[in-house]
């Protein structure tokens, strides 16, 4: 399926999943036009995302994907996968290394927890972001809720 | 570094509003596209991570004027209510603290944390956010 194509899922209830179900990864590529286009949207004046010159100036290879847009990523990979009616109710991210424009990056997550408070019904989920080298360039958490089947 | 972290220490802890940003339908799909993101979910609800990108750029150019390199160590985001077309959020910052440390090949880094509160037009909180910028 080419990147940027919606994958409509089933509804996902929380009987759906386990501890250690992965969710279906989620591949994106970043291009530098993409770059510009979420550094108008977001705002974010950073040159070292859209200047080449300029990010070299200060030590980096080259321009960088903005954090944030990967972040996005995340978000993505959990609302298709959870579909309408989940709710994400918490989203974490650290950045641990660079992403290059036009780099092939893999969004995947696998569920850590599973828990009921207060007749509502939550998965928490590792997440991460690995590089065309398999390295992890962002890792991170998020909470969700979900329906549950009565 | 040390000059920027002396300038931005007088705001640490002192909240301040950032500004009030309407959710207009456009945005919501002009976001989507940006991200390369089809859902059809994300026309009358702004996709999560829409959040953090609001008033981002009113925080961003003073920290990029007092740091040679700026760069995003973490987000942390916590949605209480759903962001929706028509909706005027409400953000508020505050730097919470600055950490100085060294990093591996002896340069000294600064790691800022700022806080945000979104609000809605009926003063109902939306979200908050915790970011963490590395300057060096």
């Amino acid at each position: 399926m080419p990147p940027g194509t919606y994958r409509p899922m089933k509804p996902l209830y929380y009987e759906d999943t386990a501890v250690g179900s992965e969710i279906p990864p989620l591949v994106k590529k970043p291009t530098a036009d993409q770059l510009l286009q979420w550094g108008e949207v977001s705002g974010d004046p950073n040159p070292i995302h859209f200047d080449e010159g300029f990010a070299r100036s200060r030590g980096l290879p080259g321009i960088i994907v903005q954090g944030q847009l990967v972040f996005s990523s995340l978000g993505q990979l959990l609302s298709d996968w959870t579909g309408e009616q989940g709710v994400l109710l918490k989203l974490s991210c650290s950045y641990k290394g660079m992403n290059f424009p036009e780099e092939t990056l893999t969004c995947r997550g696998k569920v850590i927890k599973q828990y009921t408070m207060a007749d509502k019904y939550y998965i928490d989920c590792s997440l991460w972001v690995e590089n065309p080298q398999g390295e992890k360039t962002l890792s991170g958490t998020a909470t969700v809720s979900l329906p549950h089947r009565e | 570094m040390t000059e920027g972290i002396a300038t931005l220490k007088d705001s640490i802890g002192v909240e301040r509003e950032v500004g009030v940003y309407e959710i207009k339908r456009a945005k919501i799909a002009g976001f989507a596209r940006a991200i390369g993101d089809p859902n059809p979910l994300w026309q009358d609800i702004a996709p999560p991570s829409l959040i953090p990108t609001l008033g981002f750029a009113r925080i961003l150019p003073e920290l990029i004027s007092l740091f040679p390199t700026l760069l995003h160590g973490s987000t942390e985001l916590e949605c209480h209510q759903p962001v929706r077309a028509g909706d005027r959020i409400k953000v508020s910052s505050k730097l919470a603290n600055i950490r100085q440390r060294t990093v591996k090949d002896q340069r000294p880094v600064a790691f800022l944390t700022i806080e945000l509160t979104y609000k809605n037009q009926r003063e109902e909180l939306v979200a908050k956010c915790r970011q963490v910028l590395i300057a060096q």
